[in-house]
């Protein structure tokens, strides 16, 4: 097993990194919260080809496996992009059939639709507000599609993975908070009550990782594995880059919050803790697939 | 599976038995005092049969065996309930190293005896005042014509009394502090200059020892590397310590989690809420911990430095910390008393946990050095080193 990306797939991944982060500012991400209106990215994510990452060559698509999905899900996640870019190319692209993928998805991976971040790739739907002001929801009925394990896989990688790339940008605006601000004289970042809590939650994001694309080549029950271990790690994440930033953290005027919301959000998306730890449960307490030496890759 | 991995598995079935049954699922972290001499012959055995070394270049008398093949070898391993190696620590950590930076005669002199089984190394690093603070070497060095003689103690020395050789750093020029002046130098440790006194530990076993060197003597050609060196090699072992080296206790720990979960089975336990929630955490912090070290060490098979490594033992440590304290609370009432048999590997366990936070850099300067080298924060105040 080769966690290493291709280099070719790495270069899509930090192609798309440098995108997402160079677009998607605070400044625009602030409008966006405020309701203003924005460029629009959707003919460059198709340019890139974000959209069609996923989609068979046929269908002029890259044909990349999700754990590359996974790599420009935590790029996304940390740069906090609010478009649903991943949820189209992710999920439902490569569960669509021949006939969506000839029609609608090709379109959107054309960015004909030019689908907006607002609900507007929803036909009908009754509009939901989230704590994240960027986030705009349409409640939908989930139907009793027949791939709904795969789609579960999917979306659940892609939104650990998402989870990842918040927890370091977290990590990182905590970092440089900590290096200027001064207390005492000193930088607060020499503090060990500020720098061990960064170190702890750092160590967490670095073992998730390989987890989730575990989870992106393998799903099953390393899944629910991945999903809690990046909701774990980016509520520890929240919890400490708030807390580093002390009173300033708790301020609109200061963009961790933008990240936070994010992160809380995506904690309950595609299974919630709760729900991925009773399979975890299951699993080893009920299950029957062993566990001991020889499950390594499992 | 490679045809390797096969002949390990039919010679584990063929070998390990008769008077080793005994050593099945002992011997590992809280229990590696026990029965010496039945050890030192499974590594004879191991050795005799080709099995340690297997991850050593072939120009090594390894087998060049691949990352795929050195976990399929430890799961193995741990699947026929072999007993913690005491030979470990010459094995992954001072062979590699040697390999590494060693000159050809000091291959040629010390490689076969780790490879044969026969000669056991202990690591001489910590001392009284170096233990977070390790660049404070006091372990005096002088060339005294062809030889070394080294003045000091060490001190948390792992398996000493089971050793036939230790690697010592020392600091080799007067006045010198830090990392600068250090020798990395390997000492018999059969000699007159050299006493080892286990320390009792609260487990009430003995892994660790102090070592006491009182013109303990070693040839000059027994240095890796050169005066100044010292602090380097010692680093780099510390490297490897972080690499493959890692595989086997991944193992004992699958093992000891997989204990963990029989006995809740049979003793209720695992219908209690907040026990499934913890099993269910333990067993994702496993697997998040393996794909991780699996991930580290396809890096350093290709030559890469990961990140990861700065981070290895404080994970696996908090991890394994915790899983001592799930397993007094599977046990319930019982917790405190003493057993036998099946489950009396988990008082060890957590007894010896307990330790696991402490031992090869606390968790506290781990978040030291994490949050300074890779988070690039700013460095602690520190006092003059005297």
């Amino acid at each position: 097993m080769d966690f290493r990306f291709t280099e070719n797939q790495q270069d899509l991944i930090d192609a798309a990194k440098a995108f997402f982060i160079g677009e998607n500012t605070a400044e625009r991400m602030r409008k966006i919260a405020a309701g203003e209106t924005v460029d629009n990215l959707w003919p460059q994510f198709a340019e890139l080809g974000l959209l069609g990452l996923m989609a068979p060559e046929s269908a002029g698509g890259l044909e990349q496996p999700l754990v590359v999905m996974a790599g420009v899900a935590e790029a996304a996640g940390y740069a906090g992009l609010p478009e649903p870019c991943l949820e189209i190319a992710g999920v439902s692209v490569p569960h669509a059939n021949e006939e969506e993928l000839s029609g609608q998805i090709t379109r959107a991976m054309r960015s004909e639709l030019r689908p907006h971040i607002d609900s507007s790739l929803a036909d009908s739907g009754e509009v939901v507000m989230s704590i994240d002001p960027l986030r705009k929801l349409v409640k939908a009925d989930s139907g009793n599609d027949q791939n709904i394990d795969s789609i579960n896989h999917h979306g659940a990688v892609l939104s650990a993975a998402q989870l990842v790339g918040l927890s370091q940008r977290m990590v990182d605006m905590s970092v440089e908070y900590a290096k200027d601000r001064h207390q005492f004289g000193k930088p607060i970042g020499s503090f060990q009550a500020i720098k061990h809590h960064l170190a702890t939650v750092y160590t967490q994001i670095e073992f998730t990782r390989p987890m989730v694309h575990l989870a992106a080549i393998k799903g099953g029950r390393a899944v629910h594995t991945a999903k809690v271990a990046a909701i774990d790690t980016a509520m520890m994440a929240a919890e400490t880059a708030i807390q580093v930033h002390g009173g300033m953290g708790y301020t609109f005027e200061v963009d961790l919050h933008l990240f936070m919301k994010r992160a809380w959000s995506l904690c309950g998306e595609w299974g919630d803790r709760n729900y991925h730890m009773k399979k975890l449960e299951e699993l080893v307490l009920e299950g029957d697939e062993p566990l001991g030496p020889g499950t390594t890759f499992s | 599976m490679s045809g390797l991995i096969d002949k390990f598995d039919t010679w584990m079935a063929e070998n390990f038995c008769g008077e080793f049954e005994s050593l099945r699922g002992r011997a590992t972290p809280g229990d590696e005092d026990i029965m010496p001499e039945l050890r030192f012959a499974w590594e004879r055995k191991m050795g005799e049969a080709g099995w340690v070394g297997v991850g050593w270049p072939k120009e090594h008398g390894g087998k060049g065996a691949s990352l795929e093949e050195l976990v399929a070898f430890n799961e193995v391993y741990a699947r026929h309930g072999g007993p913690g190696r005491n030979g470990h620590i010459g094995e992954t950590l001072f062979a590699p190293t040697l390999i590494a930076y060693g000159t050809d005669a000091q291959k040629a002199k010390y490689l076969p005896g780790i490879k044969n089984g026969t000669e056991l190394w202990c690591q001489g690093y910590s001392e009284p005042n170096a233990g977070s603070d390790l660049s404070n070497i006091k372990t005096k060095a002088r060339l005294d014509g062809d030889e070394w003689v080294v003045d000091g103690q060490k001190i948390w020395t792992s398996l000493a009394m089971d050793a036939d050789y230790v690697f010592v750093i020392a600091r080799a020029e007067e006045g010198t502090v830090g990392r600068h002046g250090l020798v990395f130098l390997l000492m018999k440790l059969d000699q007159a200059g050299i006493d080892i006194r286990p320390i009792k530990q609260i487990s009430e076993t003995a892994e660790f020892n102090e070592v006491f060197f009182d013109s303990a003597r070693c040839h000059k050609d027994d240095m890796i590397g050169g005066v100044g060196d010292g602090w380097k090699i010692a680093m780099a072992l510390l490297g490897f310590e972080r690499g493959a080296s890692t595989l086997g206790q991944q193992m004992t720990f699958t093992n000891e989690f997989e204990s963990i979960v029989k006995l809740a089975k049979e003793n209720g336990a695992a219908h209690d809420p907040t026990i499934r929630q913890r099993i269910a955490k333990a067993y994702c912090g496993l697997k998040v911990m393996r794909m991780t070290a699996l991930r580290t060490l396809e890096a350093a098979h290709h030559g890469e430095l990961s990140r990861e490594g700065y981070m290895s033992k404080i994970y696996w440590a908090t991890w394994h910390r915790d899983l001592g304290e799930l397993a007094m609370d599977v046990m319930g009432p019982d917790a405190e008393l003493l057993k036998d048999g099946e489950y009396g590997m988990l008082h060890k366990l957590f007894l010896f946990s307990r330790s696991d936070t402490i031992y090869g850099g606390t968790n506290q300067i781990q978040r030291n050095i994490i949050a300074e080298r890779a988070l690039g924060m700013p460095k602690e105040p520190r006092g003059k080193p005297k």
